[in-house]
């Protein structure tokens, strides 16, 4: 199986930068996917690299080759789409055999590969069906069977799951990661929900408005966003960003403070804080690592509770900060504790966690 | 509106079958002698010429052109950008919005016998002597004129139709290997099957009943070569004044339209259009 | 499946495959679309010639062929007074069908009233069946209500014939615009007249300008009818001129005959350029997918 090579990728269409300088690589036999909101630009990375768009500039390489100008139909590849573009006057044995019969095998080997790939997916009993007779999940399966059978050094996926139900989606997204991995097939995997992402790539591409905005595994993506985009797009319910902190050394301690709210930086952090820092920081914290505490203490900022959410295991406590009426934090309440709407309460962020963004330019700062 | 509608198509409708039982003409006498235009019409000498020259015509211009060259022209053009193809679509609608004299006087120029005419001048150029094609070819010269006209309506079907099916079938069909051909063959022709259908069974309906262009261009000539089952009733009713006869002619054609518009209507249920309103307020 | 790396050299015929077969696209459709170019540049070029020469090169420009303009043809009526004609026979065939098909379009769109879809199929059957197959009975209701030989005979014999499609065309306007609106307009306190004319016709305008277009080009453009139910000559309108000027002078003078067709062909052609963009997006419903 190829790499993949995406080198300082652009693509215009007239005026508008749908992708704009873009590079990444995708190694041998790995699993990335390319996330972001729609518009991103992540869909016509995918595309070109499917050779359905010819870059603007830039190179794409599989393996050490350049194939910016190889055709679709030279480069191996086995794609799903969103929609599955199940060719809909075709029974599913036909809409499977489709890409080996452009191939011209002979009829039993067309058959003898249709069956095994369908039978592999499980869908070996509908080969007679037309798409439209069959439901969703199981279109899904002919799409990877149709993909799958010709045997393609890349697997390219765009957004495949989201015309799933929530059930069907969870079922498929473990199922497509299994047979990834038996395969070893180099597979690209287009995505807005960045739950997919996380649970199935071993790298994550994200992207906004056609850049490249970080690159790694989804542990470094979680917990070392590069900006406030990263940080507020990745994690369910979304990191929370208060604003308006200054950083004011005291003796040898560091503290972020806000009003009458002060927290003590940890020692072992406040060595990674940069020489120069803005005038004003914004703090994000993540729902889990928030505590809420009934009585005022170290670290703790003041606010009232102003909506529950259970979620059945986890409950969801909404908290209005105080004298900063527009930040509603969303914390995890640890299990057992129980809040009522309108109780005071304060919330004490786990410092060794806490993310620092310079509010002008949205990049980390520690 | 209804009352419009009914002077100039309700009335005409049930004036011809009147008509046709009399032997008025340009006094606008009425003169019922009973089935005398149907007898006349059995003994016609000319109907079983007609009737051929109709059914060439017919078949020819629908086949090569109003099909044919309309499903080439919409695969050709959605196979290139929208910028382009847009650009061929709107040239071949010139000749629609083009005053039908006017067109007519471009292929009549085009088949002109003369070294004037554009193939004879073409035919000089290659030394060849310039050839009649009035009198060589005549049903071929009114079928390209009413094709080149004709093809644009089952063109912008077409394109629509092709244009509605999603992209990601051709993307996926590109990726799996298939050139132009497999996809135009298994995949593009077999999604727009309805349309062809539509197309086919309109147009036929509209070349059996229309005589403009030929009218302009051949005038039905030479000696009835061209003549179509249409024209040879306009030529009976307002060159010879029959309208009696004339009138029994346009029964024919009245006919066949009532067959082709059951036909289909019963094909195509037109269910989607009848959607009900979403309003019960008056 | 084996760990081979397979290799993307290709020739130069599979690497361009795609430019190849444009090419092959376009020149085919240059081809096919030749006879249409070349019609329309004669009509151009021999009007301004003396002559032509292989085709398409004149041996002298010459104004000569415009004569028609300033001074009358013998045996053809004066070239104003039919150009007037034919305007007056455009526009009217426009007011008509506009002030007829805007209301009509709507109430096919969204009324229900019963053999509505009895009414829609009716006229699918009408536009696909030519009228022009009533002309002996057309001509004797002309001559009935006395309007055989009058301008206003063609006007309104044209625009009813066009009205039912017109009005299927505008109802494909209408059934554009989202119900909620209509909705909307109603819970707001409006009755239904009033919803259509302050909400519903000024989201129209552009329908009402392609309707308009077609009904003053296919006015502009009328033959048979005035061919078969205009004698005078003071009421010829430009078809009947260029016919004629066709007949008498069609082996003697060409250039006479491309100016006339080219002054009769202009304002087709100035509004083509306006509908050929709403044209070749229009898509013909009502056919099973």
């Amino acid at each position: 199986m190829p790499s993949i090579r995406v080198v300082n990728f652009s693509k215009y269409f007239g005026k508008v930068k749908a992708v704009d300088n873009v590079s990444f690589e995708v190694e041998d036999g790995e699993f990335v996917a390319l996330l972001g909101p729609s518009g991103c630009g992540k869909t016509t990375t995918l595309l070109t690299l499917a050779g359905i768009y010819k870059p603007t500039a830039g190179e794409i390489y599989f393996g050490d080759q350049l194939v910016n100008d190889v055709p679709p139909k030279y480069r191996n590849i086995g794609m799903v789409f969103q929609n599955y573009a199940l060719y809909p006057h075709m029974s599913v044995f036909e809409n499977i055999a489709f890409p080996l019969r452009a191939k011209k095998l002979s009829k039993e080997e067309i058959t003898k590969k249709v069956k095994t790939v369908a039978k592999k997916l499980m869908i070996d009993q509908l080969l007679d069906r037309k798409p439209m007779q069959i439901s969703g999940g199981q279109q899904q399966r002919v799409a990877l069977a149709r993909a799958l059978v010709k045997e393609p050094e890349i697997l390219l996926f765009d957004e495949p799951l989201s015309n799933l139900d929530a059930k069907l989606r969870m079922l498929m997204r473990a199922e497509i990661k299994k047979l990834q991995s038996d395969l070893g097939i180099t597979s690209v995997y287009v995505t807005h929900d960045q739950a997919e992402a996380m649970t199935m790539a071993s790298r994550i591409a994200v992207f906004s408005m056609g850049k490249l905005v970080q690159y790694g595994t989804p542990d470094e993506i979680y917990d070392h966003p590069k900006n406030m985009f990263v940080a507020a797009f990745v994690g369910n319910p979304p990191m929370n960003f208060l604003k308006d902190f200054s950083v004011v050394s005291e003796g040898n301690s560091v503290y972020l403070q806000r009003g009458t709210s002060k927290l003590r930086l940890p020692d072992s952090r406040k060595g990674s804080l940069p020489e120069v820092v803005p005038e004003k920081v914004v703090v994000g914290v993540r729902p889990e690592d928030f505590r809420i505490e009934r009585k005022e203490v170290d670290n703790g900022i003041p606010g009232t509770v102003y909506v529950l959410e259970p979620l059945g295991r986890d409950v969801i406590v909404n908290v209005r900060v105080e004298n900063h009426e527009d930040e509603i934090t969303k914390i995890f309440a640890e299990p057992g504790e129980t809040f009522k709407p309108n109780e005071r309460v304060y919330i004490v962020p786990n410092l060794e966690k806490v993310h620092l963004f310079d509010p002008e330019t949205e990049e980390t700062i520690l | 509106m209804m009352v419009l509608v009914a002077i100039f198509f309700a009335a005409p409708v049930v004036l011809t079958v009147i008509l046709s039982f009399t032997d008025m003409d340009y006094s606008f006498q009425w003169n019922f002698v009973g089935l005398m235009n149907f007898e006349d019409l059995a003994n016609d000498y000319l109907i079983p010429k007609i009737l051929v020259n109709t059914l060439i015509y017919t078949f020819s211009t629908l086949t090569l052109f109003n099909v044919g060259t309309a499903l080439l022209l919409s695969l050709l053009t959605t196979s290139i950008s929208d910028r382009l193809g847009d650009f061929f679509r709107s040239l071949w609608m010139l000749p629609r919005l083009t005053p039908s004299v006017v067109y007519g006087l471009l292929w009549l120029w085009i088949f002109d016998p003369t070294k004037y005419g554009f193939i004879n001048n073409i035919r000089a150029f290659l030394g060849l002597p310039p050839q009649d094609w009035l009198h060589t070819s005549p049903m071929l010269m009114v079928v390209i004129a009413n094709g080149f006209i004709g093809a644009s309506m089952g063109m912008l079907v077409f394109t629509a139709a092709i244009k509605a099916i999603p992209v990601d079938y051709f993307r996926a069909a590109m990726i799996d290997g298939a050139s132009w051909f497999t996809i135009v063959r298994r995949i593009t022709l077999p999604l727009i099957k309805w349309q062809i259908l539509f197309v086919t069974a309109y147009q036929t309906l509209s070349l059996l009943t229309s005589y403009e262009y030929i009218l302009i261009i051949t005038d039905g000539g030479p000696v009835f070569r061209t003549e179509v089952l249409a024209l040879y009733t306009y030529h009976t009713a307002f060159s010879n004044f029959q309208f009696g006869y004339g009138a029994t002619l346009s029964l024919i054609l009245v006919g066949l339209g009532v067959v082709a518009a059951l036909i289909y209507l019963k094909l195509f249920g037109f269910e989607a259009l009848m959607s009900k309103p979403r309003i019960e307020v008056d | 499946m084996s760990k081979s790396s397979s290799s993307y050299r290709l020739t130069f015929f599979q690497r361009n495959s795609q430019k190849i077969a444009q090419a092959v696209i376009i020149t085919i459709l240059v081809l096919i679309t030749l006879p249409i170019i070349v019609g329309y540049v004669w009509l151009i070029v021999r009007s301004f010639s003396e002559d032509i020469v292989h085709g398409f090169i004149p041996t002298k420009l010459t104004l000569k062929n415009w004569r028609f303009l300033w001074q009358e043809m013998k045996g053809y009526p004066n070239i104003w007074q039919t150009t007037l004609n034919t305007f007056l026979l455009a526009l009217g065939v426009m007011a008509i069908e506009i002030a007829i098909t805007s209301m009509g379009g709507y109430v096919l769109s969204r009324y229900d009233f019963p053999g509505r879809s009895a009414m829609l199929k009716f006229i699918l059957v009408l536009h696909a069946f030519p009228a022009i197959s009533l002309m002996v009975a057309i001509f004797y209701v002309l001559w009935n209500i006395g309007l055989l030989d009058k301008l206003w005979g063609i006007i309104l014999l044209k625009a009813s014939l066009e009205i039912p499609w017109g009005s299927w065309i505008m109802k494909g306007f209408y059934d554009g615009i989202p119900w909620e609106l209509e909705w909307a307009g109603l819970v707001d306190g409006y009755g239904r007249m009033k919803v259509w004319a302050k909400i519903m016709l000024p989201l129209v305008k552009p329908g009402m300008a392609v309707t308009a277009i077609f009904a003053f080009l296919s006015g502009w453009s009328e033959f048979i009818f005035v061919y078969t139910f205009i004698f005078s000559q003071k009421t010829w309108t430009l078809s009947r001129y260029v016919m004629g000027i066709i007949g008498d002078y069609r082996f003697a003078d060409y250039g006479l005959l491309a100016a006339v067709g080219l002054f009769y062909v202009i304002p087709s052609i100035i509004f083509f350029f306006f509908v050929s963009k709403y044209m070749i997006k229009l898509t013909i419903g009502g056919v099973k997918g």
